[in-house]
């Protein structure tokens, strides 16, 4: 899609600013984001709907999805086992 | 003789001199008010008044006398069985077991949380005690934008902290059993890791040095189960907060070393900051339910009772350390929220009723329930009373006297007035009231700490003014506990919507007037028809009738900052917290008062289910903490129908239960993400994307 002989409503320009919002969100550089940016337009993309799927498919992998580390390894020697094999988990208060 | 047995000897005599001490008076003072009741012979009025009387006076005598105990404790130098006697705060602690910090949270401000974690932290790598430590945020948050909020703080947190390890981040998808069973659900995930773990509720605050010294202590006392440290008020803003404020950092020392005196290593757990050895923890202290369908029966609501209770049943001690510095918390700015509170203690400790003649317990903790119940029922009690005494206001006035009664008589039965005596009776009640608060102004003038608290004149104008607020207050919170205690038998759950605020977070007018229009009805009606009936009594009853009548304009102008800062401009309530600002609490206020971080796009941190839509990086985020493959037996026709809707109304068009089954399907999350994106015009700018 080009800006000059664009007929449809859904202009260049504003499929442009939504791909360069999301990679500026995404934290890519202002120079990336461009480069990105630009081969999506290359690819004419009808409307905005289809630049975002084909900035989605551009995109590289996302970071580790182990980070950042929210909580340690489960201790394999959990009280729930221990305490259900010996059946007194809970107090009996005997009321 | 062993030191475990010496201090259950002394705990023992003691209590048993505390009891002494509460009878005998009380028993003079029901024998007085019996005399002065105007009836001629025992009427069962009379009896009631003299009985409530006698109950009430008994109760009021616990304090007076504790705050004598703690006075001549701290007067000798502190107690011989303090459990900080000889504990150093060098960090030299073992390397072979770790404490874990737990703060467990429920739908609080992230910011307010993790900015305390920071200060924790940091505190602790100062001190060179960081690797001693873990740090555990347990999340039982069931606000979706909360959730978010609270992974979005925590990376943030462990971003910043140049350690990077050591803290931890774990959200509850089911909320069994409240917070006791959030702590029961870190015991049986990673308990076996950790020797201790010190409780920290969401706005506490606790110094390295605090938390090293209750890790010494229990090094060194293996018979000790939980100590629990003295937590002060801090960052008080409004008249009501800074009173509560003031009363805590002037009274709780003495208080405090007064209820170490009775109860040694009987005391109570409260909840929060305290240290707690894990494994007679999880050994003995998981909480049952409370058989039965009345309202006192299922899960226990006030833990912290009944876990003391039983860690002591099994042979633990439970302390204060009441003269630990450097363990503070945030008072509820308004008596709304005071009263709010107290709704949920009051069902709590009236469970405890229950217990009190549970197997095993011991006989201090038993008393304890007693005491918990006796907090919220003496204001039934008061009120009983109070009526009770208007009746007999109205039946002096409107009875004929029977000059003579039944039986052979040759002289008339006149009613009979001891004016000495009544005033001998209410002297002695404003003795019991009001003479602890001089007393710990005296103490910490005597020890040279008036500066602390604005100087010596300002101290005694401060402790004016806070007895005349609670004074005032105390009518309202009389009828507010009284309604609770009966509401929770019945088995009604009394609820309040989300307070409307002024400007500056004070309540407004219509908000005080729609919570205690009741009040004020009967402060005014009660008031005018003694005055009318009955000019004598309606002295008697007029602190209350005053303080009912005017709780709309007490509450507001309570919940102000406007008068909370004009007190401190003019030195009253302060105190040291203020004037020797310790360092952790520096450091907590300017992250408070702290900007959060700039976005590019105006969504802001207060609707983390539209940030973990819509943001990359927050969305990455919350599949990485929360798991990318959840499932939760949601059919996902119904997963479809809700991204529908999100994508024609937006974010606001969803229930919290229909934005907390989206967060929790990762694939469904990602493909809403990018929809969202594909969005145009309007609909776009509902999730914040302008174009």
């Amino acid at each position: 899609m080009t800006s000059t002989n664009d007929q449809s409503p859904i202009n260049g320009h504003a499929v442009s600013r939504r791909v360069l919002l999301y990679l500026a969100v995404r934290g890519f550089s202002p120079t990336a984001s461009l480069s990105l940016a630009q081969l999506v337009l290359d690819q004419n993309p009808k409307d905005l709907a289809e630049a975002v799927t084909l900035m989605r498919d551009l995109l590289p992998p996302t970071a580790d999805p182990n980070w950042p580390l929210s909580f340690p390894p489960l201790n394999r020697r959990s009280m729930i086992t221990d305490k259900l094999a010996n059946g007194d988990f809970f107090n009996d208060l005997e009321l | 003789m062993r030191p475990a047995e010496k201090w259950k000897k002394a705990g023992s005599l003691r209590r048993a001199i505390l009891l002494i001490l509460i009878a005998l008076p009380t028993i003079a003072a029901a024998w007085i008010t019996h005399s002065l009741l105007p009836a001629q012979g025992v009427t069962w009025l009379n009896a009631v008044m003299t009985a409530l009387f006698a109950i009430l006076f008994g109760w009021i005598s616990v304090g007076f006398w504790s705050s004598l105990a703690g006075a001549y404790a701290l007067a000798r130098g502190g107690d011989v069985f303090a459990v900080l006697k000889g504990i150093p705060t060098t960090a030299d602690l073992p390397d072979d077991f770790k404490t874990a910090i737990l703060f467990p949270v429920y739908n609080e401000d992230p910011q307010m949380v993790f900015s305390g974690v920071k200060t924790v932290r940091d505190s602790l790598d100062r001190s060179g005690a960081a690797r001693h430590f873990d740090v555990f945020v347990l999340s039982d948050s069931t606000d979706p934008d909360v959730w978010v909020a609270e992974e979005e703080a925590f990376t943030r947190t462990k971003l910043a902290d140049p350690q990077g390890s050591g803290l931890y981040y774990r959200h509850r998808q089911m909320n069994l059993k409240r917070k006791s069973g959030n702590i029961a659900d870190f015991c049986r995930r990673w308990g076996a890791d950790y020797r201790y773990m010190i409780i920290f509720d969401a706005d506490s605050l606790m110094s390295a040095d605090s938390l090293i010294r209750l890790v010494k202590v229990m090094e060194a006392r293996p018979d000790i189960g939980v100590v629990q440290s003295p937590p002060k008020a801090i960052f008080s803003q409004t008249l009501l907060a800074k009173t509560q404020q003031f009363a805590g950092h002037l009274y709780g020392p003495v208080f405090a070393a007064g209820l170490h005196f009775w109860q040694l290593g009987e005391a109570q757990y409260w909840g929060h900051n305290a240290i707690i050895r894990l494994d007679p923890f999880i050994n003995h202290c998981q909480l049952p339910r409370i058989p039965g369908r009345s309202p006192l029966s299922g899960d226990i609501l006030s833990h912290d009772f009944v876990e003391s209770a039983l860690m002591r049943r099994a042979g633990y001690g439970v302390w204060l350390a009441y003269d630990l510095e450097g363990s503070f918390e945030q008072s509820p700015p308004t008596l709304v929220d005071e009263l709010i509170r107290d709704r949920r203690w009051c069902q709590g400790n009236l469970q405890h009723s229950r217990l009190v003649f549970a197997r095993g317990f011991f006989p201090t903790h038993r008393a304890l329930f007693i005491n918990g119940i006796m907090s919220y029922g003496s204001a039934l009690l008061w009120f009983f009373f109070l009526l009770a005494s208007s009746a007999e206001a109205l039946s002096s006035i409107l009875a004929t006297p029977i000059y003579f009664p039944e039986g052979p008589s040759l002289f008339p039965d006149w009613p009979r007035y001891f004016p000495a005596w009544a005033l001998t009776l209410l002297s002695s009640t404003a003795l019991l009231l009001f003479f602890p608060k001089f007393l710990a102004g005296l103490i910490v003038t005597v020890k040279g700490q008036a500066k602390a608290f604005g100087g010596l004149g300002r101290l005694v104008l401060s402790i004016f003014l806070e007895v005349m607020v609670s004074t005032f207050l105390a009518p309202v919170r009389m009828l507010f506990h009284s309604l609770f205690v009966v509401t929770t038998f019945l088995g009604f759950k009394v609820t309040w919507s989300p307070q409307n605020r002024d400007s500056q977070g004070g309540l407004t007018w219509w908000a005080a007037t729609k919570f205690h229009w009741f009040g004020s009805l009967l402060g005014i009606v009660w008031g005018l028809s003694m005055y009318v009936v009955s000019p004598g009594f309606f002295l008697w009853l007029s602190p209350v009738a005053l303080g009912l009548a005017l709780s709309i304009p007490l509450s507001v102008l309570t919940s102000r900052v406007s008068l909370g800062t004009l007190a401190a401009k003019l030195g009253l309530l302060r105190t040291p917290a203020e004037t020797q600002t310790p360092l952790e609490v520096k450091e907590l206020e300017e992250r408070l008062n702290a900007p959060l971080p700039a976005s590019l796009l105006p969504i802001s941190f207060a609707k983390g289910f539209t940030r973990a839509v819509v943001l990359p990086a927050t969305l990455e985020l919350h599949l990485a903490i929360s798991g990318r493959k959840r499932k939760l037996g949601v059919k996902k026709e119904w997963l479809e129908r809700l991204t529908a809707k999100a994508l024609a109304k937006g974010p606001d068009s969803l229930s919290p239960k229909e934005k907390k089954a989206l967060l929790n399907h990762g694939p469904e999350l990602v493909a809403l993400h990018w929809a969202v994106w594909r969005l145009a015009g309007a609909k776009a700018r509902r999730w914040g994307l302008y174009e």
